[in-house]
Order: structure tokens, then sequence, then C-alpha cells
């Protein structure tokens, strides 16, 4: 029986110990970017080997001439060498038996028939040798398992999100937006032209893997549509499934084609598929990573049906059309719920129909409270709510400031208490305010648009609809 | 080289895939078809019928409403005139006429990705301008039968509908399946164009159906 794709692919992605093939002293190589990586952009517990025929350290390591020579087993080896010499430093891999690889090195199949000559043999000997690789012409990885970043130029956050990115640069940039807004990472993988390993392996691995909570990836083609709607079906059967694809146009497909040589394909046909097996497609690339938070943070709806409350009549009307535009319910709340929530604000307040504009609550607390009247109506699956705003000043009473606290804390554990889910829409400036702090108990993500907020309660409401009907 | 059965053929294999063909019957006279057409009962439609034809209603192939035996005549004597130097296998297809204002597709294609796909869509005279197709990768389930029925952007023409009732969704889904189950059992059929499939009343009706080969059956 041949080893499982979790016995294939540990060693890539839970390695104990790296070599890092073609590490170099040199600032202008990458060899020397890859090992500063895992040297200092990582928190790599386990053993580092650089090889290096010509210097006898590296980066303050002692250096090997060849993997061969590293004493102890190597779990993985990262590939950093020209082209020309990736041959024979493979072959010196499978002698020496390493779990799996990453072929980070460029000058494959995307720069013509010589370099799909050269994949080719590449992709037959690591085929007959048992070994897996990520690449060839990629940027490289991190995993979370081993804390172990290969390219970026930072200590990555671990967390939920796993990020298959067919495009490197892709990958770094967007790691870097959603790294500003606090998003964690179980995985991020440059998968490059896709020679050993592609996304279906990828898929088939991560439904599995318990670092990951949600899958999002970034296509330009897929090879074979069948065995990715296959895949792509079994892990929707665990854990959300989002993904970017470009080829929707002529120029996005021409784009594709010449980046990483890949067939876009049928865009019809990619969407049925996707459709079928539940992968949330998306049509916003940095949105994607907004998406996949929230359904890693919060619970999924039973329906479609919203809820939203805000101190402000604006954002109430806003935040209405934007549900309404992706087909999402507004419902009217019932008269004995209405009631309940006029006992929060003043008199002169407008009617809690729904949207709630709680702009007349009486107190923090009261705002609080009629949220939470929100959030416990058989009517509503889910709610989209302004946090309180403002906060406190230094002069304002210990009361008002104890009672936005409390409501911060009735806010935070309406996803736990009622299995709904909650978003927010503020200003990226919220994180600086106990709000947030308090807020982020519930793990209720933030959006500075209630559009964004609307649309990622959209895709919550099409994965529950999904996993429901299934 | 690639081949396309006749009507007749088509809708026969739909049928033994399960999906329901209205009564028609394939004569080779006038006097055949006016026999088949008193048999169905008045009125009918006539179409030329043989393999290798599509493309009947630019060529004037298909007549509609017929009311009588005098014209039953007359049109199937025209349309076995107007049979091309290979075509003089071809018959006269005598049919019941479907009535219904709602006009769908559907359809089985082969894609290089994604293997064999079952279409849907909007049919009738603006279905090109419209282009409101949907597809889905077989083999379908019951439920990505009624998701490709959603995943039309007008699949509202599915509900009760000016006057019209609501289509027989379980009915439409399972021609969609066995479409489905056509394109993973048959590997010699390319393609399968369902065009029009009529709602009459909520019944959909697979009123022509043209079924591509990869090869000669015979």
């Amino acid at each position: 029986m041949p080893p499982s794709i979790k016995d294939q692919l540990d060693p890539i992605f839970r390695p104990r110990s790296v070599a890092v093939v073609g590490a170099s002293n040199n600032p202008d190589r990458w060899g020397h970017e890859t090992m500063y990586n895992v040297l200092n952009w990582s928190q790599f517990r386990g053993e580092v080997y650089p090889i290096n025929p010509k210097d006898e350290f590296v980066q303050g390591l002692k250096a090997y001439k060849s993997v061969t020579d590293v004493p102890g087993p190597i779990d993985l080896a990262v590939i950093v060498v020209n082209a020309n010499q990736a041959m024979d430093v493979f072959r010196e891999c499978a002698e020496k038996k390493v779990g799996g690889a990453v072929i980070i090195t460029a000058g494959f199949a995307e720069v013509g028939p010589e370099g799909a000559r050269l994949q080719e043999e590449l992709t037959q000997l690591a085929r007959e040798s048992g070994i897996r690789f990520v690449g060839p012409n990629c940027n490289g990885m991190w995993t979370s398992a081993a804390r172990l970043n290969l390219s970026f130029w930072n200590l990555v956050k671990p967390g939920p999100i796993a990020f298959i990115s067919q495009s490197g640069t892709m990958g770094d940039y967007s790691f870097e937006v959603a790294e500003a807004k606090g998003y964690g990472f179980s995985k991020i993988v440059s998968s490059g032209n896709q020679a050993s390993l592609d996304v279906c392996d990828y898929l088939e691995y991560l439904a599995d893997d318990e670092d990951t909570e949600v899958v999002a990836l970034y296509l330009e083609g897929v090879k074979d549509g069948r065995r990715f709607l296959e895949a792509a079906r079994k892990a929707t059967a665990r854990k959300p499934v989002l993904v970017y694809k470009v080829g929707r146009t002529e120029a996005g497909s021409r784009a594709a084609a010449t980046h990483t040589a890949s067939l876009t394909g049928s865009t019809q046909l990619f969407d049925a598929a996707c459709r079928q097996a539940g992968v949330q497609i998306c049509d916003d690339m940095l949105e994607m990573f907004d998406f996949a938070n929230t359904l890693a943070q919060q619970p999924l709806p039973l329906g479609k049906r919203v809820g939203i409350a805000s101190g402000g009549g604006g954002f109430c009307v806003v935040t209405a059309e934007a549900c309404a535009k992706v087909g999402l319910e507004i419902p009217v709340l019932d008269e004995e719920a209405q009631r309940e929530v006029l006992e929060h604000v003043r008199e002169f307040s407008p009617s809690p129909l729904n949207p709630l504009d709680l702009i007349a609550r009486k107190t923090h607390v009261d705002y609080g409270a009629a949220i939470e009247i929100l959030a416990k109506q058989d009517s509503i699956d889910g709610l989209i709510i302004m946090p309180p705003y403002g906060g406190f000043r230094r002069n304002s009473s210990m009361e008002a400031m104890k009672g936005l606290v409390e409501c911060c804390v009735t806010l935070a554990d309406i996803p736990g208490k009622y299995g709904k889910p909650v978003l927010a829409f503020a200003r990226p400036e919220i994180r600086r305010t106990a709000v947030y702090e308090i807020l982020s108990r519930g793990k209720i993500p933030f959006f500075e648009s209630p559009e964004t907020c609307a649309r990622a309660m959209k895709v919550l409401c099409s994965y529950a609809e999904y996993r429901r009907s299934r | 080289m690639t081949y396309t059965l006749s009507e007749y053929e088509s809708k026969q294999l739909l049928a033994d895939a399960g999906i329901p063909i209205p009564a028609e019957r394939l004569v080779s006279s006038a006097e055949e078809a006016v026999k088949a057409a008193e048999e169905q009962g008045y009125p009918v439609a006539l179409k030329l019928c043989g393999r290798g034809i599509a493309h009947k209603t630019e060529r004037n192939l298909v007549r509609l409403d017929v009311a009588d035996a005098g014209e039953v005549r007359r049109h199937a004597e025209d349309l076995l005139a107007q049979r091309g130097p290979d075509e003089s296998e071809a018959g006269v297809l005598v049919q019941a006429m479907v009535s219904g204002r709602r006009e769908l597709i559907a359809g089985l294609l082969r894609d290089p990705q994604f293997g064999p796909c079952v279409m849907f869509g909007l049919g009738g005279v603006f279905a090109e301008l419209i282009g409101d197709v949907a597809f889905a990768v077989a083999p379908l389930a019951e439920h990505d039968a009624e998701d490709l029925m959603r995943a039309l952007r007008h699949h509202q023409i599915l509900d009760e509908f000016r006057g019209e009732p609501e289509a027989d969704l379980a009915k439409l889904g399972q021609i969609l399946e066995a479409l489905g189950r056509i394109g993973e059992a048959r590997p010699d059929v390319l393609s399968i164009d369902v065009n029009p499939l009529i709602l009459s009343g909520s019944n959909p009706v697979v009123v022509d159906a043209l079924v591509e080969l990869d090869s000669d059956p015979s």
C-alpha cells in the first residue's frame, strides 16, 4: 500500500530537521535569505543543516558539502541552488532518503521546453524515490506545526488559516495584508509549478490537518478538474474552503498562461464544480482572508436572516442594503421583541423593527442588552453590529466605564451563548481600545465597512447551507 | 469522425436512460403519416428525421400545428421531397403538438478538465441573447440537480409564473441526473442537446434532442 498523504507530507510540514541546500553567506543570493528566515524569522526547534560546498560555516552554523555528509536524518530538504545543479542535488537527497523537499529554484517548465524536460526528470526521480516536493519555481512556505518560515520577512503568527498560492508574490503580499489585520496561519504554501504536489494533494492533506480550520486558495489553473472536485468535496465536509481563481477574463487567462503555464479552463465549469463541492468563490483576493478568518472564528448560522444593530441610522441603512444585495434577509422583529428593545432606549428612539438604530440607548449596558434581545430571537440567524462607539473619556463616570465593559462582555458572549455569528464594523483604530480586546474574547471579527460584513455573512451562510444540504 | 444520431434515435437513447419522451411515430410515407396522426390526435408536429439531420428549423424541416389529414399528407410529401442526396433513409416523425410557453434547454458536454458535464438553461428565441445557462459536473446527486436549476439567473421561470404552474422540479431534476448518468456510462456519447425542453404546464417534455457520438454506430 502506498504511504498516506499524511505520511508523505508530514516530513514537509512537521519536519524535525531541515537542510538548506544552497545556503549562502552572500546576501545577494536567495540561499542567504532562506537560511536567514529559517534562523531568524522562524521559531524552529529542530536541527538545521546548511549545505554549501565551499564555506565551512553559513550564517554561524557548521555547513556540509552535501546532504549525504550530514550525520543525522533529514526530514526536509529546502533546495535553493541554480536549476542546472538541481538534478544532482536532488539525486543526493534521494540517496540520503530525505523525507520531503521544497524546491525554490526557478528555471523549469515556466521558461520553456528545456526547463520542462528538466522538471520532468526531477519529478520522475522524485516519484521513483518516493519523495514529494513543493515547487519548483516557488517562494517557499510557512508551517505553524514546526514554526518554520522559509519565505517571509517577519515572524508569522500561527493561526487557523491554510493558504495555498499558485503565485509566490501573491502569497507574500496577501500574507502581509492578512498579518496587518492580525490573522494567523497554519500553513502558507507557494505551490509554484506544482510538479510533484498540486492543489489537490494539499487539499487532501489539509482536510485532516488539525492545525487548519479553513483553507484559502489562489488558483490560476486546475490540471485535473474532477480530482479537484473530489478533493475539495472531502475537504469541505470537514472545513470551509475558499478560492480566488483567475481566468474569468481573456486578459487574466493570457496572463496566467505566461505566469505559471496554467490553462485557466472554463470558468463556468469551474464555478459549477465549486458549487457542487461547497467551495466558496471570492471575487476579491484580499477579502478572501477576511472571509477565511470569519469562517474560522465564528459559528455557522442556521439560516440567512440577519439582525443589524448600530449606534446610528445611516449605518443601519447601509448594512441592510448591503445584506439585501447579497441575498441575505432582514426580518422585522415581532412586537414582543420590539417592546423588549424599547425598554432600553429613550422615548424619541426610532422603531426597533430591525435594523435596530440604538443611537438613543439609555446607557452602554442597554446597548448590549438590546443587541442580546436581537440575538436570542428565533427569527435571527446572525448579527452584524457596530460595537459601542467612542468608548469613554478621562472624565467619564466610573459607572459609564463599567457599563461599557459590561456591554462589551455581553456582546462577546453572544456567539458562544446563542451559537450565532456576530460580525462588527469599525475603524481599524479600534484595535487600540479596550472594546476590541473584550470583543476579541468572542473572536468577533472587525471589518472597516458594513459591506464586507455583509459579504462575510453571506459566505458563512453559503457554507452553512452547503453543510446542511449534504 | 463524429456522428449525429437522428432525432428519433437520440430520443430512444434518452428513453433508455430513463428520460420520459413524448409519444411519436417514425414513418416513411405520407400515407403512414396520416395514419399515425389519426391515432395521435390533432394537431400534430411533423419533422423530417434521419441521421445527420441537424438545423431542422433553418432548413424548414419542422411543421407545427398541423390540423387535419389533408394537411398532414401535404406536409409529409413535401418533407420527404426535401431529402438531400445522403438522406434517402430519412422518414417523417409524427408527434403530438406540445404546447407550453416556457422553453428550456438541457444537455451533456465533455470538458478536457472536468469530463462529462450537464448543462441547463433558458431556451426559446431570446436564449442566445439572454445567455442564461449553468453547468454541473456529472454525476449529479439529487441536490446537485436542485442547485443546478437554482443556479440560473432567471430560475424564477421555474416558479409559478403568469398563470403557469410551478415546474415539476422533481421530474426536471431526474432528467438532469439521467443526462449525467449517460455521460458516465456512455463514453461514446460526446454531447447531447435537448432543445427545446418545453414546460407543458408543469410537465417538462423533451420536444427535440440530438445526440452526437464519437463514431459511426453501425
